[in-house]
């Protein structure tokens, strides 16, 4: 076949030595989001086998992990194209298919390239909850396993690329240069290895640090650029989803509300100045979203094991909560026993020493160390023992 | 060592089909078509829209500008548009609390 005219690039910086630092830069941000991504799924869905057995300590743990997540995947991002940018002549190599080890490279890194891409940009619009891709599919799960497809081709490329890498890494030796001298003509060219490399670093930081002020709260007021401005909400506390939202009406929390404790030796049944009059605990906790925004606060009320003894519950129960709200998945949710016997786990009544907003859950929401934050259930009616 | 690189080409392939099963019996995923129209259209966006605007500019620049000029320019786009890429979903749709 004859080689039609494809564009050919003058640029020295197309070659091994960046590709291999900004690869393993961007490599390493894919790894942390993805295993920060896999304790987030396993906290907010936890397989049978793992249930029992998820730490409730140290309490800011989801709140640094999904801050991590969030984080990197958003450095990721010029990392992303600044990589892509270095191996986009590839895209033309003549002939296009040698063999069928290079057709299974090129489908791998087709692969690696599409989940990459898609992973970054449904994270980032997931984070801004704008979900352009309404009911095509849903995100949990599709960023999930596309997750473990996208990182699966990325071993796979570093299996393959691996004398690459390596010649990619090497201190200056005779093998390098060839890449010192490209470096050279880039400079003459007008960005040198280490200026397209600083810049991307630059880039990478920019990014970063106009966005982590949603989980980092101290650097908010510079992080003009984070999908969450953590400096809004009642109580100073955001609100991801209001009363409104979760179809929550005024006649549901009126002065009738009760909450249901069943299934123990006892049922129980009160009202919420019956719960005020209880003994009161006070904990710092911090709410800390899928999203990967956070923010500490402080907050009072019943300590769920009490309650529970209360009611002659066991301990080794696990309890259903269920909350006021009709519409959402987390209407329901499963409190293992591990976070029922937790002290610092409360039914709150009271954040940052008022009582509950009803966009905070009034008349009473739950609160626990080490939890995403869809699970910290609000607009609480019952706390039913699974049997 | 090229038994190493073997393995690890054969543990990804397994860890990426994994994916690709889990994609396809998850029942809350019901139109995988979908997902992979998705998959590949981020890739036409940046191989055929991004990538050629960005080449476009740097072949402008060049034939336009001095070494020192294209040095400045070039780390002043880079960092303006990764910024406002990851900007864009607020700029376009808002921050979340504000909307």
């Amino acid at each position: 076949m004859r080689k039609p005219p494809l564009p050919s690039f003058r640029s020295r910086l197309h070659d091994e030595r960046t590709a291999t630092l900004i690869g393993t830069a961007l490599g390493v941000a894919f790894a942390t989001a993805f295993l920060t991504g896999l304790v987030s799924h396993v906290l907010q869905h936890p397989p049978s086998w793992l249930a029992h057995h998820l730490p409730t300590r140290p309490s800011w743990g989801y709140r640094l992990t999904q801050g991590l997540h969030v984080s990197s995947g958003i450095a990721a991002i010029p990392l992303l194209l600044a990589k892509l940018w270095t191996v986009y002549p590839k895209l033309f190599e003549w002939p296009p298919l040698k063999s069928v080890a290079h057709a299974l490279e090129r489908l791998s890194i087709l692969v690696l390239f599409a989940g990459a891409v898609f992973e970054l940009v449904t994270g980032l619009l997931n984070a801004a909850q704008w979900y352009v891709w309404g009911d095509q599919f849903p995100f949990v799960q599709t960023h999930y396993w596309v997750a473990w497809i996208t990182v699966g081709a990325l071993v796979v490329h570093v299996g393959v690329k691996a004398p690459a890498i390596a010649r990619g890494f090497r201190g200056p030796g005779t093998e390098l240069v060839e890449a010192y001298q490209a470096d050279v003509e880039a400079r003459r060219q007008g960005v040198s290895r280490r200026a397209f490399i600083t810049t991307t670093a630059a880039a990478a930081g920019t990014v970063t640090v106009a966005t982590v002020g949603q989980s980092v709260t101290s650097v908010a007021p510079v992080s003009v650029l984070s999908p969450r401005d953590v400096g809004f909400g009642e109580l100073d506390v955001p609100v991801n989803r209001t009363a409104v939202q979760a179809g929550i009406t005024p006649a549901v929390t009126a002065a009738d509300w009760r909450l249901e404790v069943s299934g123990g030796a006892r049922e129980l049944s009160l009202s919420r100045e019956e719960l005020t009059a209880l003994p009161q605990t006070s904990v710092k906790l911090p709410i800390a979203c899928v999203e990967g925004w956070s923010v500490d606060a402080q907050w009072q009320g019943v300590r769920i094991s009490e309650l529970m003894d209360m009611a002659g519950v066991p301990h080794h129960a696990d309890v259903r909560v269920e909350s006021m709200e009709t519409y959402g998945a987390y209407a329901v949710t499963i409190l293992e026993r591990e976070y029922v016997r937790d002290p610092s786990a409360l039914l709150a009544l009271r954040l940052n020493g008022e009582v509950l907003t009803l966009d905070h859950g009034y008349p009473a929401r739950i609160i626990v160390p080490n939890r995403p934050g869809v699970l910290q259930t609000k607009w609480v009616r019952r706390l039913a023992v699974i049997a | 060592m090229k038994a190493l690189r073997y393995t690890t080409i054969l543990a990804g392939t397994g860890v990426a089909l994994y994916g690709v099963v889990g994609l396809l019996t998850a029942p809350e995923v019901r139109r995988p078509a979908d997902v992979t129209a998705w998959l590949l259209g981020g890739v036409v966006l940046h191989d055929a829209v991004l990538a050629p605007v960005v080449f476009a500019l740097c072949w402008l620049a060049a034939r336009t500008t001095s070494p020192r000029v294209r040095r400045a320019l070039a780390a002043a786009l880079l960092v303006a548009g990764a910024t406002t890429l990851v900007a864009a979903p607020i700029l376009l749709h808002g921050r979340v609390a504000i909307r």
